[in-house]
């Protein structure tokens, strides 16, 4: 078989191009707004979210399992969703900085708790607590210090 | 057409998606039931998690584009792609899906894709190894003002050094002028 070049319908742009319909800063704006009708709802998701992780680290011990990290990653990937989302950018940054700790330990085949409790202890601090600038920044530098330790490379999802 | 299991990331595209007036959406939690509605029904657009809970959105795409419906072969597909997920992009791209998005999903990004999607019309290509939509495009914005060939001009472009067209000049490059021809 060779190459073929097939020239298909444009289902979209047909939807797009038809008559009526909102412009492009009302249907954003629109769904901006029915998405903020979900904060407090997910304000409290974040809690639990939080609380499931903490469950499975307090699970593990002292020693966590490739199994349990994965479904750690999971659950963070599920935070990082809604601390995107609603704009909390300091547990957003945490929430990475354990995803990447996630990827890094199950690379690496690390099994110790440790720097995984810092991290939730960290995500607790920046959920319940109003951190001033400094000190948000100094809670980041020292976990990117755990990262520096076990020799993990950050995430760069930009340069895929 | 959402595939995702996330409850929370479903939700919130269901706003989004109904905020930008599509109000009827499926959402479908794995790939199997995905597969299964696609060929019960007729579906404008599918939006899948790069990470189903039952098979990677690869597959889902590769079954998709090598369906003998062409309803569901040319449907446009939108992955959604987690933090570390993303380096899964070409992946996908290579699987034949028209768009990754990288989740948290924002409405402005989500509606950004889609529409320049629509106003792209990317040709299909059939491959011994891929199927889908054309890959060799790319975005690279304006010229740099380096040309390529011996003929381009490479000097500086400068300020304009006399005055703007006025509208009427502007008028009378378009304006229909009758030509009568010896």
């Amino acid at each position: 078989m060779g190459q073929k070049v097939i020239r298909v319908r444009n289902i979209l742009g047909e939807r797009l191009s038809l008559p009526g319909g909102v412009t492009r800063e009302r249907a954003v704006q629109e769904a901006g707004k029915r998405v903020e009708t979900l904060r407090a709802p997910y304000e409290e998701a974040i809690a639990v979210e939080i609380a499931k992780l903490e469950k499975i680290v307090a699970a593990a011990g002292p020693e966590i399992a490739a199994r349990q990290l994965a479904q750690l990653l999971d659950g963070a990937g599920r935070l990082l969703t809604l601390t995107g989302t609603f704009g909390f950018a300091l547990l957003d940054a945490v929430s990475k900085s354990l995803c990447d700790l996630c990827v890094g330990m199950l690379e690496k085949s690390i099994a110790a708790t440790a720097p995984l409790e810092v991290h939730l202890n960290a995500m607790r601090l920046a959920w319940k607590m109003e951190l001033s600038e400094t000190e948000a920044e100094e809670m980041l530098g020292e976990l990117a210090r755990i990262h520096v330790h076990y020799g993990f490379e950050p995430h760069k999802p930009d340069e895929s | 057409m959402v595939v995702d299991a996330d409850q929370y990331s479903m939700t919130i595209l269901g706003q989004i998606l109904r905020g930008f007036g599509l109000s009827r959406h499926t959402v479908i939690p794995t790939g199997e039931e995905a597969k299964g509605a696609l060929q019960g029904g007729r579906y404008d657009l599918l939006i899948c998690d790069a990470l189903l809970s039952d098979m990677p959105a690869g597959e889902l795409i590769r079954w998709a584009r090598r369906h003998t419906a062409l309803a569901i072969k040319y449907v446009p597909i939108v992955v959604l792609t987690g933090y570390t997920q993303f380096s899964q992009v070409v992946q996908m791209r290579d699987a034949g899906a028209n768009i990754v998005v990288r989740k948290p999903v924002a409405p402005n990004v989500l509606y950004d894709h889609l529409a320049w999607s629509a106003r792209n019309d990317r040709p299909f290509i059939e491959t011994d190894t891929y199927i889908g939509p054309c890959r060799r495009f790319k975005n690279i914005g304006p010229p740099d003002g380096i040309g390529r060939r011996k003929t381009d001009l490479n000097g500086e472009i400068g300020d304009a050094t006399e005055p703007n067209l006025s509208q009427e000049e502007i008028d009378s490059f378009l304006r229909p002028t009758k030509l009568e021809i010896d």
